[in-house]
């Protein structure tokens, strides 16, 4: 039986674009999505599971076939944001005790590499909702005083800082030459700037 | 480069400074954000909002060229949770059935 569901219907605005197609992938076996990237030949979801019942996991889907691989391992415990690649998927988790770590996944073998997060490079952040960037060889961070760049080659880990950043990073983006950021210009106000 | 904020999306030119004001459907509750980034795919910007007349989250897309905004509707959008784009598609993560996460995806 077909995993997929197909629904045509146009947007609510007659003055939207097109008439777009949804197609939906059942049984993912996913309880609580907390992160989703698409890349290649695969989405990647991130799921919290159903507390002490259903450990954390990440999933795969195929989008030709809708066939799901489940990533289970020692280091997932409540994975959330993702970045993903034709080669790898790159996962924000932390656990029960708000330890960070970022973890590489290979898109093919799903093996899972940890990358540890130092919690002064993590201290104040929830990556359960803002983003991490994948971009000119690094995954990009934002950490509560700058931002933290990992190595995809060597998993090397720094953290760039400056004048300009004077409190938690909001979004993160990238072009092919410069990383954008939102950033606090004053710690006594909501106003943001961005900065690249 | 795209900015969402109170006034809209705001469409910025990095080289000139240059913003253009989009409007998005008044039911769209983009000054909070629901989760993630926006995504983009065949010319449409896609993100999640809170919609508040209908009391859930969706989806919106605006069309990068025509720069027209609207809220993609189906059956299949409902509590939009997160979006992402690859291949010339969207994905969403949301529940169309109470307690039971679907991927849809938009092409």
């Amino acid at each position: 039986m077909s995993a997929f569901a197909f629904v045509s219907l146009s947007v609510t605005s007659a003055r939207a674009q097109g008439a777009p197609t949804f197609t939906a992938y059942s049984h993912t076996g996913v309880a609580t999505p907390s992160g989703l990237a698409a890349a290649g030949k695969y989405v990647w979801i991130s799921d919290w599971g159903r507390g002490f019942k259903k450990r954390g996991q990440i999933v795969r889907v195929d989008i030709s076939t809708g066939a799901t691989r489940t990533v289970s391992n020692r280091f997932i415990s409540l994975p959330s944001v993702i970045a993903a690649s034709d080669r790898y998927a790159w996962v924000m988790n932390k656990t029960y005790k708000e330890v960070w770590s970022l973890l590489r996944i290979d898109t093919t073998t799903l093996s899972v590499t940890r990358v540890k997060i130092s919690a002064a490079e993590s201290a104040g952040i929830g990556y359960e909702g803002d983003p991490i960037v994948l971009a000119g060889g690094y995954v990009w961070i934002p950490g509560p005083q700058g931002i933290i760049r990992v190595s995809t080659s060597t998993l090397v880990t720094s953290t760039i800082k400056s004048r300009l950043i004077a409190g938690p990073l909001f979004h993160v983006v990238a072009d092919a030459h410069y990383l954008w950021m939102n950033v606090p210009v004053s710690s006594n106000g909501p106003l943001y700037t961005s900065w690249r | 480069m795209w900015v969402q904020n109170k006034r809209g999306i705001q469409k910025v030119n990095p080289s000139t400074g240059a913003v253009t004001t989009i409007e998005v459907p008044g039911d769209a509750q983009i000054t909070i954000p629901v989760n993630g980034q926006p995504a983009v795919a065949n010319g449409i910007i896609y993100f999640c909002a809170g919609l508040v007349a209908q009391s859930h989250t969706g989806v919106v897309g605006i069309g990068i060229h025509t720069g027209i905004a609207g809220i993609v509707s189906s059956p299949l959008i409902y509590q939009a949770h997160f979006v992402s784009a690859a291949n010339g598609f969207a994905w969403v993560v949301n529940y169309p059935v109470p307690g039971k996460p679907l991927l849809v995806r938009i092409s």
